[in-house]
């Protein structure tokens, strides 16, 4: 318990310091948030008007104050450009980024990690130095590049997949999704609109892979690295000497050993798929918060920016919680420290 | 030096990295198209496909793509060396000094560090280009504030180490003042994954660098820049595929061959995992 | 008595690229017979382990091993045979046991897996494992067998290690520096368990060690093994009351000993020689006070008694 209380107060300093630093940066760097909010074209009477309005006036001390209140209490502001309730904007576009998230880890977890690992048994040989070049490829790819390319040629050269959206515009009229949840595949599954579900995953597939290309090539990396880390050590030795065979050695007691960093690094890529969204639901027009990232950046819609920021630093912090909880129950010494 | 082609994959790095810095110098000299490349439209050649003429097309304003890409090398390079030079000496700087005096400056600093650190990457990057306005200038500076943390922290715990190891604290008995200590001892021992930490940076600041351009608060038209370059190609992907692709492939290629290099020098200084 | 291990000229060399870089093994030869300790005792460097490793048949593939490796009924065995042979019949403690162990896995299961593999049967295994435990000296079976190898202290996970050894009954148990990683009393009390369990259950041991006096406590004969040779080997008494070559008499000489005089440690001068180098000669040449010209050729093997000595300047 007491580890969870430690856990909680160091989130919420995190999370205190993260909206901090936007706030700073948005107030104290020279362009008027006020200008910003109603255009070039207002005079300096309405400006000042506006300023006073938003309480822009007040020290930066207290406007944080406010602010800080006022995001507890669940009131996040007005988006300036859509003009809608931040909470709600935010909070009907994270399914969609959260199940495009779950199938782009899904599969560079199970996919990076089984190619790692056979790399790592066939050391030296043909397949391993065809799957690191992969890897170091998966890594060194712009999001946005491949994303683009996938576009051309899966839905543009070829037609396998569609370009763009998340289900076919038609779907709303022919088989439309009744909200359960909120997530529309998982929706789809659960109401039996398997018509949708299918529809959804192909759509799905390209936005995925694309999003999914760094992890994969990062997890596929760290899978191999750990596992001959593991192989070398003295215990493996210890099991060969006492007879185990190499199968057991390697599936039962190697991998096991190996998961853990293994563990830590997917929940570090799943900080990088967060911005990861931005760039692959820009391409892709997935309806997610990344494209509302975007374009709040671009309009510098200052409420929403910071209710994106806050969002994106929850999500950072509750994957790095789940990665630690895995992580005690993979490794005892972790545990007791 | 030999490691840089002891196998067929870092000598392909190594070779375009030669390249990419030689096209860095003297791009102006050898780009077919050199005023085009610097941004003059030649708007009746628009679109015009990869070919003889233009072997990698021209884009929507007529400009020779080859021409554009080969003088966006040099940005591309210098934005890289600058990010990681100054977040480098602004990290290594502090992180020293966090680890080795300890005490509250180092909390302060490891805490300041570890709040940058906590947001998802780039994500402070673009938040702070966002308020500082769109430009090359403003893209640069963001990327620094994003980056130093890491060098901070890398170089204290390293630093923290070496200052528990048995020839420093001789050494401060001995009476040899701190800043030899730290210069002699720590800053030899720090300087191997410095390198490699560096030689991956550099890659992964041009992704991040192309990325803020390709969403639009990087550098501006009529720039040479590779991710504005994509981003301008990005709705004539399915028609003039050429412009978005090669751009795109530019940033891949730089981004590959660093990583590359930053891969042969880790193993190169320390082989215990990779080779038997 | 019959013998149980018996090697015979072992060389080992290492290669890279198809070319020799190393012979670290020059000619070894070891006997022992059931029941009995053999001690090999030397530097660090000298081969010691690399010899436990290669009767194993553990030698990895960029190794290549001439000799001959006998072992009780089963006469001449290659590596192919050890794979049988090795954690059944034959089965080594070795030096760190923090590190012998898997962290992740608790005492109990890593034991329980070794039972698996010697095809004990299932009801019994408990049983058994918790009576090995026992006979170590651990009395808290239970906690022990639920512990990580983090938790336990090194002497603890030392006596755990040499259950391990022990679940197959093996005729020969290699000890590769046991004592080493241990605190100077701890280790005295491992000693003394694996000397009374020897006794008890009779099987036979390979003790490997540089420190000279746990090998005289624990063998009953001995070998010194100087840059991959035995330079001199005979029973323990012999060869620590009456040192015949030059280097086991340096080696001894070296040790401070509570009975002795007061007066100089001897000093060995120079450097073991590096593997790199092919040797001709004896090995101890460039090292020794009393060498001349005649040892550069191979020394002759001398016999005194029952003291084997490989040396130009002993006389039989």
């Amino acid at each position: 318990m007491k580890i969870l209380r430690n856990r909680l107060s160091s989130a919420l300093l995190v999370l205190l310091g993260a909206s901090f630093i936007t706030f700073t940066l948005a107030r104290v760097i020279p362009s008027d948030p006020a200008l910003a909010y109603i255009g070039p074209k207002a005079t300096a009477a309405e400006a000042a008007k506006l300023r006073i309005t938003l309480g822009l006036d007040q020290p930066i001390p207290v406007q944080y104050f406010k602010y800080l209140i006022e995001t507890f209490q669940g009131n996040w502001g007005y988006s300036l450009s859509t003009k809608q309730p931040i909470l709600q904007e935010i909070a009907d576009r994270l399914p969609a980024t959260l199940e495009l998230i779950f199938f782009a880890i899904s599969f560079a977890v199970i996919f990076g990690v089984a190619l790692g690992v056979y790399a790592a048994k066939y050391r030296g040989k043909f397949q391993d130095s065809l799957i690191r070049i992969f890897a170091i490829i998966g890594v060194s790819m712009p999001a946005f590049w491949l994303g683009l390319l996938l576009q051309m040629l899966f839905a543009g050269r070829l037609t396998w997949f569609p370009a763009t959206g998340q289900f076919d515009i038609e779907l709303k009229y022919d088989h439309p999704i009744t909200r359960v949840t909120g997530f529309p595949l998982f929706d789809s599954i659960i109401t039996g609109n398997y018509h949708a579900t299918f529809n959804g995953l192909h759509h799905m597939i390209l936005p995925a892979l694309t999003l999914s290309a760094y992890s994969f090539g990062l997890l596929s990396r760290m899978a191999r690295a750990n596992l001959l880390e593991v192989l070398s050590q003295d215990y493996v030795k210890v099991a060969r000497a006492y007879g185990l065979s190499e199968r057991l050695i390697f599936f039962k007691l190697a991998l096991r050993n190996a998961l853990p960093p293994i563990v830590t690094v997917t929940g570090l890529s799943a900080a990088y798929l967060i911005t990861g969204t931005f760039f692959v639901e820009q391409v892709y027009n997935w309806p997610g918060i990344g494209s509302f990232a975007v374009n709040s950046l671009l309009s510098i819609d200052y409420p929403a920016i910071m209710g994106i920021t806050l969002v994106a630093a929850i999500g950072y912090l509750v994957t790095n919680f789940i990665v630690d909880l895995i992580q005690s129950k993979l490794d005892p010494r972790v545990w007791m420290k | 030096m030999k490691f840089l082609f002891k196998d067929k994959l870092t000598s392909m790095a190594s070779t375009l990295l030669i390249l990419f810095i030689f096209l860095a110098i003297f791009g102006p000299l050898v780009a077919p198209y050199p005023k085009e490349g610097r941004g003059k439209a030649n708007v009746d050649n628009s679109f015009i496909g990869p070919g003889w003429k233009h072997l990698l097309g021209t884009d929507e304003l007529g400009r020779d793509l080859l021409s554009r890409i080969i003088f966006g090398a040099r940005p591309a390079l210098l934005i890289a060396l600058a990010v990681v030079g100054f977040a480098a000496v602004i990290g290594t700087l502090l992180g020293l000094i966090a680890g080795y005096r300890g005490g509250w400056i180092d909390s302060l600093i490891m805490r300041v560090s570890e709040l940058f650190l906590s947001f998802p990457p780039l994500l402070l990057s673009l938040v702070a280009v966002t308020f500082l306005g769109p430009g090359l200038v403003n893209a640069l500076i963001a990327l620094i504030i994003s980056w130093w943390p890491w060098y901070a922290r890398l170089i204290r715990v390293e630093a923290s180490i070496v200052k528990s190891k048995p020839y420093v604290e001789i050494s401060a008995a001995m009476g040899v003042p701190d800043r030899v200590i730290i210069l002699r001892h720590i800053l030899r021992n720090v300087t191997t994954p410095l390198i490699v930490q560096i030689a991956a940076d550099l890659g992964t600041v041009i992704l991040a660098a192309g990325s803020l351009a390709f969403i639009g608060l990087g550098a501006q038209p009529p720039a040479a820049d590779w991710g504005l370059m994509v981003a301008q190609g990005r709705n004539l992907i399915f028609d003039q595929w050429w412009i978005s692709t090669f751009s795109g492939m530019a940033i891949f290629l730089a981004v590959l061959a660093f990583n590359i290099l930053g891969d042969a020098l880790r193993d190169h200084f320390d082989p215990r995992i990779s080779r038997q | 008595m019959s013998t149980v291990l018996k090697v015979s000229n072992l060389e080992v060399d290492f290669i890279a690229a198809g070319t020799v870089i190393n012979t670290p093994l020059r000619g070894i030869n070891l006997e022992i017979s059931s029941g009995q300790t053999l001690g090999i005792v030397g530097e660090t460097g000298c081969g010691k382990t690399l010899t436990a490793t290669s009767i194993m048949g553990l030698l990895p593939s960029s190794a290549i091993q001439r000799g001959s490796i006998e072992f009780a009924e089963h006469g001449l065995v290659n590596a192919a045979d050890m794979a049988d042979i090795r954690g059944s019949e034959i089965t080594m403690i070795f030096q760190n046991p923090q590190s012998a162990f898997n962290p992740i896995f608790t005492i109990g299961t890593q034991l329980h897996m070794v039972a698996v593999r010697r095809q004990i049967a299932r009801n019994k295994i408990e049983q058994l494992l918790h009576a090995r435990l026992r006979s170590v000296g651990l009395n808290d079976v239970k906690r022990v067998m639920n512990s990580y190898p983090h938790e336990l202290s090194g002497g603890m996970l030392q006596r755990c290690m040499i259950a391990m050894a022990l679940i197959s009954t093996p005729k020969l148990l290699i000890a590769d520096e046991p004592t080493t990683a241990l605190d100077a009393t701890i280790g005295h009390q491992v000693l003394g368990l694996i000397r009374s369990l020897q006794q008890s259950e009779g099987f036979a041991m390979l003790f490997i060690s540089h420190d000279v006096s746990a090998v005289a406590k624990v063998s009953d004969v001995m070998a010194v093994v100087y840059a991959g040779r035995v330079v001199e080997s005979g029973p323990t008494q012999d060869v620590m009351n009456n040192p015949q070559h030059p280097y086991t008499k340096g080696l001894l000489g070296a040790i401070p000993s509570a009975k002795k005089p007061r007066g100089e440690l001897t000093a060995i001068t120079g450097n073991v020689p590096s593997s790199l180098k092919a040797l001709t000669g004896c090995s101890f040449a460039k090292r020794c006070t009393s060498a001349d010209a005649q040892c550069l050729g191979e020394p002759p093997i001398i016999q005194i008694k029952e003291q084997v000595i490989a040396c130009w300047k002993v006389a039989p």
